[in-house]
């Protein structure tokens, strides 16, 4: 059992997770947000549901939204990632590596933030909305001052259940070659036989998990002063 | 100041259209507070809702201020409403900021600046001071409505629109509240419009009302006057006689009397016996209310009627032979 090597591989593979769940954690956050609302605005009785004056265009538009993120998350992650695999050349000019995985865990992210913001803000009291409208408020004062601030706490909770999900799919792209942890684990302790490796990841898997558990917990107590 | 005519809502319902708003004309002048009672169910909410277009009726005109609202673009409309504030039974104050924030948020919605010494200035008024950085969960129901109150008044609208403001709160605070809308209403001229199920409020603090029934309003008038009006629903409700039994033998009345009922010179002047049993009777700048009454022994009862009428009280009701 080598022990240094067995260190630097397990750190290796950890700044890998990060960096490509850090990475996926923004375009997440960028994009699953905005979907998120769009989601619960544009919907039947939304602030936007007449988008530019028009019924059917919130319809077609909420529709079409809705489809894309129950594809993303119907799929299980491995197939998605299959899938994928023209579109991150496409974009990343490569299918392998930390980089590319960015590509697949951000359609799995998106999709399943996107969801956990739209049901945050469903728990917004529909006075609060009222509220601002009888002030004159437009659909954009209602996001802005009632649904984001109001549904913050929920969301961060929503933001650290997607960052669990991140690092489980990480680790998935990690056995098709993305690297990280879960290459780690699948290369050294499967492959090669080393359980240790194993037993390691698996320990700090659960260690991260936790934190960002407690993490989001925490921020969303502090936020929600309720 | 707001002129409802011909204002109907239609909602598609399970068992066909519900017509929660019907035809309603309703006029509340200037400075003056205007109560809707009705039952649950009755449309009260649609209508005043209908009042800021937050419900948009599908047929009549809606006018505040002289501004036709019916007719206003989006963007129009969002306008008028910044000189309409509302407030609500549930208060709908933002969780994610401090009572100043909430008093603050029409204001940026209004585009004025919220500068602090106005914030001060409006919880002054409403009397919360020194409450400015709480958050609204650690506030009583009173106090949120307080904040409700100021926030609707940051920006100075001419109108406020009460949508069972105080049906949350204990009695005691609702007198508390309501005396704060009273005085708004004398001192800043401010008009009232309000939605309850309670009659004490109608009594209370406003000077005309209106009864809605299926989405009607099948009684409108000044407080004062209606209590004049024979067969007045609103009035019987307002001043309600509790009575479990009537006397087996006697003349009984119910009066609705607009000034002091002199029962011991009806009596003397007439030589006879005059009970009062129930009544219901309240005075601010004038007195107003029913009253029942057991006549027994009077020997000329179109005298005593007339008599009656030259003290400003008019029979409801009339009932029971004298015998004694
Ligand atoms: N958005 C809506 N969609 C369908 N029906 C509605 C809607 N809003 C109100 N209604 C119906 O219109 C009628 C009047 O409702 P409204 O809320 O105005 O009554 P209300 O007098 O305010 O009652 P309450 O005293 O219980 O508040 C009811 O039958 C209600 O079911
Ligand atoms: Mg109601």
């Amino acid at each position: 059992m080598n022990w240094s090597r067995l260190a630097e591989q397990v750190l290796e593979g950890t700044i890998d997770t990060f960096y490509m769940c850090g990475l996926t954690l923004v375009f997440t956050v960028l994009i699953g947000l905005p979907m998120g609302v769009l989601l619960v605005v544009l919907d039947r009785g939304g602030v936007l549901d007449r988008l530019g004056g028009s019924r059917l265009l919130s319809r077609v538009t909420h529709r079409a939204l809705s489809i894309i993120v129950d594809i993303g998350r119907s799929l299980p992650f491995i197939i998605l990632m299959v899938a994928l695999i023209p579109v991150t050349r496409f974009i990343a000019g490569t299918s392998i590596g930390a980089t590319a995985a960015v590509v697949p865990l951000s359609a799995a992210g998106i999709p399943f933030f996107a969801r956990l913001v739209e049901i945050a803000i469903r728990e917004v009291p529909g006075g609060l909305v009222e509220a601002v409208e009888s002030m004159g408020g437009g659909p954009w004062s209602v996001i802005r001052t009632v649904l984001v601030p109001e549904a913050l706490p929920a969301m961060i909770l929503g933001l650290s259940t997607t960052v669990v999900s991140l690092i489980n799919f990480s680790a998935m792209a990690g056995a098709i070659g993305a690297g990280g942890l879960g290459d780690v684990a699948v290369r050294f302790g499967y492959q090669r036989f080393e359980p240790m490796y194993v037993v390691v990841v698996v320990i700090e898997l659960v260690l991260i998990t936790g934190l960002v558990q407690s993490a989001g917990s925490w921020a969303a107590r502090r936020m929600s002063k309720r | 100041m707001i002129e409802l005519s011909g204002v109907s809502k239609t909602f598609p319902g399970r068992r066909g259209p519900v017509h929660a708003v019907d035809s309603v004309d309703l006029s509340v002048p200037k400075g003056t507070i205007h109560g809707v009672v009705g039952q649950s169910g009755a449309g009260k909410s649609t209508l005043i809702r209908c009042v800021n277009m937050l419900e948009r009726p599908d047929a009549g005109s809606v006018q505040v201020s002289g501004q036709e609202l019916t007719t206003l673009s989006p963007a129009a409309l969002r306008t008028a409403r910044r000189h309409i504030g509302m407030i609500f039974q549930h208060f709908n104050l933002l969780s994610s900021r401090t009572v100043a924030g909430n008093i603050a948020l029409s204001m940026e919605l209004a585009g004025i600046p919220a500068r602090p010494d106005r914030i001060e200035e409006l919880a002054e008024i409403v009397g919360l001071h020194g409450r400015l950085h709480e958050h609204p969960s650690r506030l009583s129901g009173g106090q949120k409505q307080r904040v409700g109150i100021a926030r609707a008044l940051a920006t100075n609208p001419a109108v406020l629109l009460a949508d069972e403001a105080t049906s949350a709160l204990d009695p005691a605070t609702t007198d508390q509240v309501l005396a704060l809308l009273r005085r708004l209403n004398a001192q800043l001229g401010l008009t009232i419009l309000l939605i309850t199920h309670e009659m004490g409020v109608v009594r209370n603090i406003c000077q005309s009302a209106s009864l809605m029934e299926n989405g009607r309003l099948v009684e409108s008038g000044v407080v004062a006057d209606l209590v004049g009006h024979p067969g007045s629903v609103l009035a019987e409700r307002l001043f309600p006689l509790v009575t479990e039994e009537s006397p087996d033998h006697g003349w009984m009345l119910d009066l609705a009397i607009t000034s002091p009922l002199p029962v011991g010179d009806l009596s003397l002047r007439h030589r006879c016996e005059v009970t009062l049993l129930a009544g219901s009777v309240e005075q601010r700048g004038g007195t107003r209310g029913r009253v029942r009454i057991l006549v027994r022994g009077v020997s000329d009862r179109e005298a005593f009627l007339d008599d009656l009428k030259r003290v400003g009280a008019v029979v409801n009701h009339s009932h029971g032979g004298d015998s004694a």
